[in-house]
């Protein structure tokens, strides 16, 4: 860059000011701001790529945990194909090799009118543009009883770390011939297949230790994502082990009692030895209070960018936005925070806009070499983000496709995970 | 007379044989030949800018830094080469029959498959 003499330096401040236009932070030596919010594979993901698309903006990720545990091949944890330590990240590498400052605090209020973040423990952050990449939150008030008190003895495990690591030893220290009970959330929410997932992985663990164990599905759903792959794995796998109870049914989880380790039905109550209750959800809680949720509880966006439909400059990435058709997953998520680096690029720096494409593949592990899959192209539409076409793994498949699956399932997490956390 | 029609429908008969063994011979040539001109047209519609923002729908899977592990690294190949096999998957044809790339190369069009091809050859093994 030219460095400026006093005169020119002066000339252009007094120019700025005379026509109130939007001063040039670049050429004033200042760099443009990009905050984040969230540092997981929407936040994470956009952060990386702005930061090494453009020297001129400078980065900062808000992110409260130094160590992040992707949600995304948790079950596995659970089925006793990874360790936790494989699947949780350190933030090192995007701030030494592409300068990304990380802030370990909460964010706790957005104001939008005045471009700054709030910090939980005090502090403002001011930006030229905000992503806010929170994730989920629990509507624990969707069943009564259940609350984040409950979950420590019913976890959701449905944001990785700790909930994790206790469903984990809870089904350690369970004894052979319990009941666990998986309860399925309502639509939208996190990863659709993961519950079933899920259950595949719990009877891997209990086929192996605890054969005379039973898990009962209590489904807040009448179908799922990948029901005929997943069945077809029940069956093949773990034969009368698992009963699957659609909402038509039972009703749903209507109570839990966290005391007694009881599930309520309409007509039954379930003692369960094991309970991973995953209530409705909701975007994370700053989207809210930055007010980019819509009644549904989760954040409107521009599909083209991914760009706020409250607020120009702030985008919505992942699991918090409505980005349907796409599911909330990490995939996704990762996906649309490339969309929106180069619409933050192209808003802070002038570079090129491209047309918005996006691509979401799930692989779910249901048995030792047995994979499924299922994806899909999308890009940005008139109204909202479209199909361009999809496709899913084939009931009766081959073993040895299944293996090539489960083996490319891997690959991928190599992949994505490098793609977030660089 | 009889000796002479027998030559001629022989001289006929080899002349088709001629014509067929000709047309089953030069077919692959003139197919490998036009596929040649269809790969380097693509080629030319290269935008590298456009190829390296597109590229980051790939490198989800494809390891960015060429790890094989069930994905088989796709950095540093023959942009021709590259466009090759695309163009196979998008007929899910010579066992390029993965549905997951099958869906991908179907979405793209001449100028987002040249673009991709040129960055990813561009880039270390």
């Amino acid at each position: 860059m030219t460095k400026l003499n006093r005169r020119q330096f002066s000339a252009l401040a007094g120019a700025t000011a005379a026509t109130g236009l939007a001063a040039p932070a670049v050429l004033a030596g200042a760099k443009m701001k990009l905050v984040v919010i969230g540092g997981g594979p929407g936040g994470g993901t956009t952060a990386r790529y702005v930061a090494k698309g453009s020297k001129d903006v400078a980065v900062s990720i808000i992110e409260p945990k130094h160590h992040f545990t992707t949600c995304f091949f948790s079950n596995l944890y659970l089925g006793g194909f990874r360790t936790l330590d494989s699947i949780t990240h350190s933030y090192g590498t995007l701030s030494a090799m592409y300068g990304i400052n990380m802030v370990h605090d909460v964010a706790v209020d957005v104001d939008g009118a005045g471009k700054m973040v709030k910090l939980g423990r005090g502090g403002e952050m001011a930006y030229d543009r905000l992503v806010v990449s929170p994730g989920i939150d629990m509507r624990y008030d969707t069943i009564e009883g259940y609350s984040a008190e409950a979950a420590t003895a019913m976890p959701h495990a449905w944001q990785a770390g700790t909930q994790t690591a206790t469903l984990k030893q809870q089904l350690e220290a369970m004894e052979d011939g319990g009941t666990v009970v998986v309860a399925p959330p309502p639509n939208p929410f996190r990863c659709p297949p993961g519950p079933y997932e899920r259950v595949c992985m719990i009877a891997h663990y209990l086929k192996a230790n605890k054969p005379k164990s039973k898990i009962i599905v209590l489904d807040a759903k009448n179908k799922f994502s990948k029901q005929g792959l997943f069945q077809e794995a029940w069956e093949a796998h773990y034969d009368g082990m698992i009963e699957w109870l659609p909402e038509e049914v039972t009703g749903g989880v209507k109570a839990v009692k966290a005391d007694s380790m009881e599930v309520v039905t309409e007509d039954e109550t379930v003692k369960a030895a094991v309970a991973n209750i995953i209530p409705a959800q909701k975007a994370g809680v700053i989207a809210q209070r930055a007010g980019l949720t819509a009644d549904s509880g989760w954040c409107p966006i521009d599909p083209h960018s991914m760009r706020s439909k409250m607020d120009e400059n702030i985008f919505v990435i992942g699991d918090a936005s409505v980005a349907s058709a796409m599911p909330k997953s990490g995939f996704s998520a990762n996906s649309q925070a490339k969309v929106a680096a180069n619409a933050i690029l192209a808003d802070l720096t002038g570079s090129r806009k491209f047309p918005a494409k996006f691509r979401n593949t799930c692989w779910s592990l249901v048995a030792t070499n047995d994979g499924v899959k299922v994806g899909a192209d999308y890009k940005g539409g008139d109204a909202k983000i479209e199909v361009t076409s999809k496709f899913i793994s084939k009931t009766g498949e081959s073993a040895d496709l299944r293996a090539q699956t489960a083996e490319e399932g891997n690959g991928w997490y190599a992949g994505i995970t490098k793609d977030i956390f660089g | 007379m009889r000796k002479g029609v027998f030559v001629g429908i022989c001289g006929l008969l080899a002349v088709i044989w001629w014509t067929a063994t000709a047309v089953v011979l030069l077919v692959p040539a003139a197919q490998a030949e036009d596929l040649s001109a269809r790969i380097a047209a693509i080629l030319a519609k290269a935008d590298e800018a456009y190829g390296e923002y597109l590229a980051g729908q790939c490198v989800t899977c494809h390891h960015a830094q060429g790890q094989a592990q069930g994905i088989p690294p796709i950095n540093g190949l023959p942009d021709t080469y590259l466009v090759q096999v695309m163009l196979d998957y998008q007929l899910a044809r010579e066992e390029r029959t993965n549905p997951a790339m099958v869906n991908v190369a179907k979405n793209l069009s001449d100028e987002e498959l040249g673009s991709l091809a040129r960055h990813f050859s561009k880039l270390e093994p």
